[in-house]
């Protein structure tokens, strides 16, 4: 069968398109290097925070309180925030 | 050790017609043949740790095959649902084929071989390889090289593909 002749300028073209390439592959991998840092930070950071220890002025407290013109032991309760 | 530039540079320079006379005889499209020569370097390029240099030259005609035949079928989608050919406007082949009536023969009788003989036959006609390494590029075995390639060259002579 006959040989057609490839446009000319075939490697330059090439070798452009490989280092698109590459360049794509580093912001990939920046990318995720990057997201990957997040992650770990943000499990350091949930890892190692504690909640404070319940204060006197923490309102978060079950209150009973007695509704007038209900049975005695009928009881409300209701959370107070 | 991992392929370099300069070693794959080597590679496109001394294969860069074989392999584009072969792309071009699979999309008859000679912008397409040359993407789809690029794509497969890039694809090596992209492996180029993994890549054996012993078989490097296999291993492009092959790829080179698999994205011929994925165009291929994308062709067949986009011309099945003309919505999709009118979403995403492709060159047809038929628009930019080169004018040469002998090429055109050429490829109404090689759209019609199965694709058995047809990836024999071109593979004999452009690469250089043997018929003991086109038989391991194919997995098939080296006799089967020869009486494909004989009946694939005696169905185009004949023209007649009814038989098929």
């Amino acid at each position: 069968m006959k040989l057609y002749e490839p446009k000319p300028g075939g490697w330059p073209r090439l070798n452009a398109k490989l280092a698109e390439y590459d360049r794509e592959q580093s912001r990939e991998i920046m990318f995720w290097r990057g997201a990957a840092a997040a992650m770990i930070a943000l499990v350091v950071i949930v890892s190692t925070h504690r909640p404070a220890a319940p204060t006197l002025e923490d309102k978060s407290v079950n209150a009973t309180v007695e509704m007038p013109g209900t049975p005695a032991n009928v009881h409300y309760y209701w959370v107070v925030n | 050790m991992a392929l370099n530039k300069r070693e794959l540079e080597e590679f496109y320079r001394a294969l860069e017609t074989p392999l584009y006379n072969f792309a071009l005889r699979w999309v008859f499209h000679p912008a397409l043949a040359e993407d789809i020569v690029h794509d497969a370097f890039i694809r090596i390029w992209s492996r180029r740790d993994e890549v054996d240099l012993a078989t490097l030259k296999s291993l492009l005609y092959k790829t080179i095959q698999n994205l011929a035949l994925n165009e291929i079928r994308n062709r067949r989608v986009r011309d099945a649902v003309p919505i999709l050919a009118w979403l995403l406007p492709v060159k047809t082949p038929e628009a930019t084929l080169l004018e040469n009536e002998e090429l055109e023969a050429l490829r109404a009788g090689l759209e019609k071989l199965p694709l058995n003989l047809r990836e024999v036959l071109l593979l004999t006609e452009f690469s250089d390889m043997s018929q003991a390494e086109i038989a391991r590029t194919l997995d098939i075995a080296e006799g089967t090289v020869g009486s494909r390639r004989n009946r694939a060259l005696q169905l185009l002579k004949e023209g007649n593909h009814e038989a098929l």
